[in-house]
């Protein structure tokens, strides 16, 4: 085991010291805005010596593209995250069970429960909080161990962060079948090597009334095994309270994707990749719902105005396919090009909405919300899931380019890759196909992905 | 040789055979499936001949490259090329299965192929496999069962009665059976048949058509009683993985003083289903009950520990000095696999070998040097024990 073991949630505990420190900053969001062009993009955008430990997090959360508003959002969100973190890294108050949740999964259900939540992969965004190499070397730890290489990043940070001490131990672990075999594969190493109670819920393949059936039947059960393990009862009360504040959520932001068609587009997909870490980590939180109206209302009201997110708004790319999370290039690709993300793969909602009248109407309608949630919506089934999607969002936002992210771990969009490729090429966008992975900057470097959009833009005259 | 291995080894070796193309021109239309969890039964039953796809044969991945990439699985490459061109012309259908990422897309770049007019066959199925164990996932299962009973029905233009069902149970009953007793001599002090002849046995009996399957069989469960198809010195070798199709690649491991007396592989030991006493009444529930809890795979999220007792009662049945698992690149499900198993095997004293190879891609060389190296291990840690190289039955 690598020297990083030393220490006990070594990184998390990095990520916490900064996020406290941002916290009473974001009390002024004004006082941050001015501060980060203070800060100036030219010494952070570039890495160096001295940033390379905060540099991501500045990054995270927008560089110097959100207005002070949208900064107001983004402060609520890093409260969430640290309550989060907190929970496990030092906690108060009677022990709770830890329950573990795959990433794909969604979990007002766990919410009802008296428990504590921890979402492994979500060691691959915020373990970049400790510093540049800091998911580098939860991924290494993890192929030490003899994980296979191929495996999603995700994935061997999922393990990697347990094999380092990097994650609590948990007392059950819950699962799914989506999105890919790296998570097929990862759980059941997760559960052998902590030895948890572990529930998997079988995704099914096509998107029908028996699919959706089936999968709200495993919930039933989902809610059995919570029970027995935690030796709590199923407050339905309170889960409808979390589906309400799941729809009012969803609601936001899904109008915040529907008003990215408009030209200039008044918001961009970074406000909602935002609300992908805030939902992997505190699903169903009342501070999630905050941050979505205070996003919707700030986007709202640049879209009546008729104004753009951007002053300038340029280029519009749809983005598909994960994010480069390891280098968020949005506020680059704002500030150098005025290319604004209008659509993507990972931040875009297109959701149901829960009706609460009844238990049974609550679990179908969860049952459909969850294999609707981003990636499991796209990739649960047929290549279809993929290229209707696709199609829709070019014939839609009115893009100018599109930028498609082979993920080294994606194997089944790899497989789909022709089938995706001619969906582009029947509109006649330029498209650039990055090769390159999720999380693990060792695949190919920032400064090698950066030319590539770079010589992309230009060359097709978009810069 | 016995004669009908020589004859078994021969269909194992190309994609068609005499047996097949004999029901071709009776014109018995020929149904390719991928994957263990599809039952050949209910194509039996729809009058189909069921055909286990392979790559057998291929030279490249040219064509298959068009709608796969460097990342996927050398079966799937291999075997989609040999469908663009057109080798796979005598197939009036296909069943694919949700197996994996690389495989499931089979079924979506085929649909795709024959829309561009590109070979495909004339009905094109996906069946749909749960990845858990338990009474949900069965009735489930069993839908997707009576769905695609549906899809052939249409397809064939005729009922598939229960009757004719009990009828294909019973036939494919038997072919376990005669399979069993291969397995059976395998384990037997002196092995009377080699882990590459196994292979080419389970790649013949998947091409052909099952009446002709069970006569293979019996003829070569004759022949091949009493045979000495190794030494008592050899070290005996299970050989755990998935999709592997070239008996050559076993006969270079075979090619040192071992043999391969037990495995768990696609072509192996996971076609073997779990016992049914009667004949079933509800055959429908009896063949999903059969083929979901036959002997899993890793796409299957809560068995491993089932898969692992498995895997190491047929070790210790077989008396097998050691384990080789096997992985394709790019198998994310093998890869997390052997990295559970290692650790079992380790836990257990048991010498365990990981190797990882593209199906068909050579790098023999390399194999040949690892399996060497650790069959010497596993001898010289014989040696140390005190059985001076030799088994101690």
């Amino acid at each position: 085991m690598s020297e990083a073991a030393i220490e006990e949630y070594g990184m998390s505990k990095k990520a916490l010291r900064l996020l406290k420190a941002a916290r009473p900053l974001y009390k002024y969001p004004n006082a941050v805005y001015w501060l980060r062009k203070l800060l100036g993009d030219p010494l952070l955008l570039k890495e160096t010596n001295w940033n390379k430990d905060y540099r991501f997090a500045y990054l995270l959360t927008g560089g110097t593209s959100l207005s002070p508003e949208d900064n107001r959002a983004v402060g609520i969100l890093l409260e969430d995250l640290y309550q989060y973190l907190e929970a496990y890294v030092n906690p108060s108050g009677p022990k709770k069970p830890m329950i573990w949740s795959e990433w794909n999964l969604s979990n007002e259900i766990l919410r009802v429960f008296d428990v504590n939540a921890y979402i492994p992969e979500t060691l691959a965004v915020l373990g970049h909080l400790g510093g540049t190499d800091a998911a580098v070397k939860i991924i290494e730890e993890a192929e030490n161990a003899g994980l296979p290489p191929e495996y999603c990043s995700a994935a061997k940070c999922a393990v990697g962060g347990y094999l380092l001490n990097e994650s609590p131990k948990p007392d059950a672990i819950i699962t799914s079948s989506h999105p890919c075999d790296s998570v097929v594969s990862s759980y059941q190493a997760l559960e052998k090597l902590t030895g948890a109670p572990m529930f998997v819920m079988d995704t099914p393949y096509w998107k029908d009334e028996d699919s959706y059936l089936y999968y709200a039947d495993q919930l039933y059960e989902l809610i059995g095994f919570l029970e027995k393990v935690t030796g709590q009862k199923m407050d339905w009360e309170k889960l409808k309270q979390v589906c309400r504040t799941v729809n009012a959520t969803n609601a936001h932001l899904q109008e915040i994707s529907e008003m990215c068609r408009a030209v200039p587009a008044p918001a961009s997909s970074l406000h909602l990749l935002f609300h992908w870490l805030g939902r992997m980590a505190c699903f169903g939180s009342p501070a999630g719902e905050q941050y979505a109206k205070i996003m919707h209302a700030n986007a709202k009201k640049r879209f009546e105005q008729g104004k753009g997110y951007l002053k300038e708004e340029k280029v519009r790319v749809i983005w598909y396919d994960v994010p480069v999370v390891f280098e968020i290039l949005h506020p680059w690709m704002e500030k150098e090009f005025g290319a604004v993300v209008v659509a993507d793969f990972i931040g875009r909602i297109e959701q149901f909405q829960i009706d609460t009248s009844t238990t049974e109407s609550m679990i179908r309608d969860l049952a459909k919300t969850h294999m609707s949630v981003t990636m499991a919506r796209q990739t649960h089934g047929p290549a279809e899931f993929y290229t209707q999607e696709l199609k829709r969002l070019i014939e839609e936002y009115s893009p100018d380019c599109f930028i498609f992210v082979r993920h080294q771990g994606c194997k089944g969009g790899w497989a789909a890759m022709k089938l995706i490729r001619e969906q582009c090429q029947k509109t006649g966008l330029p498209a650039l196909f990055l090769n390159t992975d999720i999380f693990d900057r060792r695949v190919v470097s920032s400064h090698r992905i950066r030319e590539q959009v770079t010589n992309f833009f230009r060359s097709n005259n978009l810069a | 040789m016995s004669k009908t291995l020589k004859q078994i080894q021969e269909i194992a070796g190309a994609i068609k055979n005499p047996f097949l193309e004999k029901a071709i021109a009776q014109n018995k239309p020929v149904v390719g499936y991928f994957c263990s969890y599809v039952p050949e039964e209910i194509l039996h039953a729809a009058g189909f001949v069921p055909y286990r796809m392979r790559a057998v044969g291929s030279t490249g991945t040219a064509r298959g490259d068009t709608y796969f990439t460097a990342v996927n699985c050398s079966f799937v490459r291999r075997c989609f090329d040999q469908v663009l061109n057109g080798e796979y012309d005598f197939l009036a259908g296909a069943v694919v299965l949700n197996g994996c990422d690389h495989s499931r897309r089979i079924y979506d770049n085929w649909r795709d192929a024959k829309k561009s007019g590109l070979p495909a066959p004339e009905h094109l199925f996906m069946l749909v496999a749960p990845h858990v164990l338990r009474d949900s996932a069965l009735a489930r299962y069993e839908k997707e069962l009576e769905k695609i009973i549906q899809g052939l029905e249409n397809a064939c233009g005729t009922k598939i009665s229960p009757k004719a069902l009990k009828d294909s149970f019973a036939l494919y009953q038997k072919r376990q059976e005669l399979v069993e007793k291969l397995y059976a001599l395998r384990r037997q002090d002196i092995p009377a048949i080699t882990g590459a002849e196994m292979l080419s046995v389970l790649m013949a009996i998947t091409a052909v058509p099952v009446e002709d399957a069970i006569s293979l069989l019996t003829k070569l469960v004759a022949e091949v009683e009493g045979r000495r198809a190794a030494s008592a010195d050899d070290i005996r070798l299970m050989l755990v993985g998935g999709c592997m199709e070239e008996p050559e690649h076993i006969a270079l491991i075979e090619e040192n003083p071992a043999v391969v007396v037990a495995d768990s592989l696609c072509y192996g030991a996971r076609m073997l289903r779990p016992p049914q006493e009667n004949e079933p009444d509800e055959p429908v529930a009896a063949l999903a009950r059969r083929y979901l809890y036959h002997p899993s795979c890793p796409r299957m999220i809560n068995d491993f520990e089932r898969r692992k007792d498995a895997i190491f009662n047929a070790f210790r049945e077989s008396g097998a000095d050691a384990i080789i698992a096997e992985k394709l690149m790019f198998c994310d499900l093998w890869g997390g696999e052997i990295f559970l198993l290692r650790k079992e095997a380790k836990e257990r004293g048991i010498p365990f070998l990981g190797l990882e190879r593209e199906m068909y891609g050579g790098g023999e060389g390399q194999i040949r040097t690892r399996v060497q190296a650790f069959i010497e291990q596993v001898q010289n840690a014989r040696a140390r024990n005190g059985q001076g190289g030799k088994k101690v039955v």
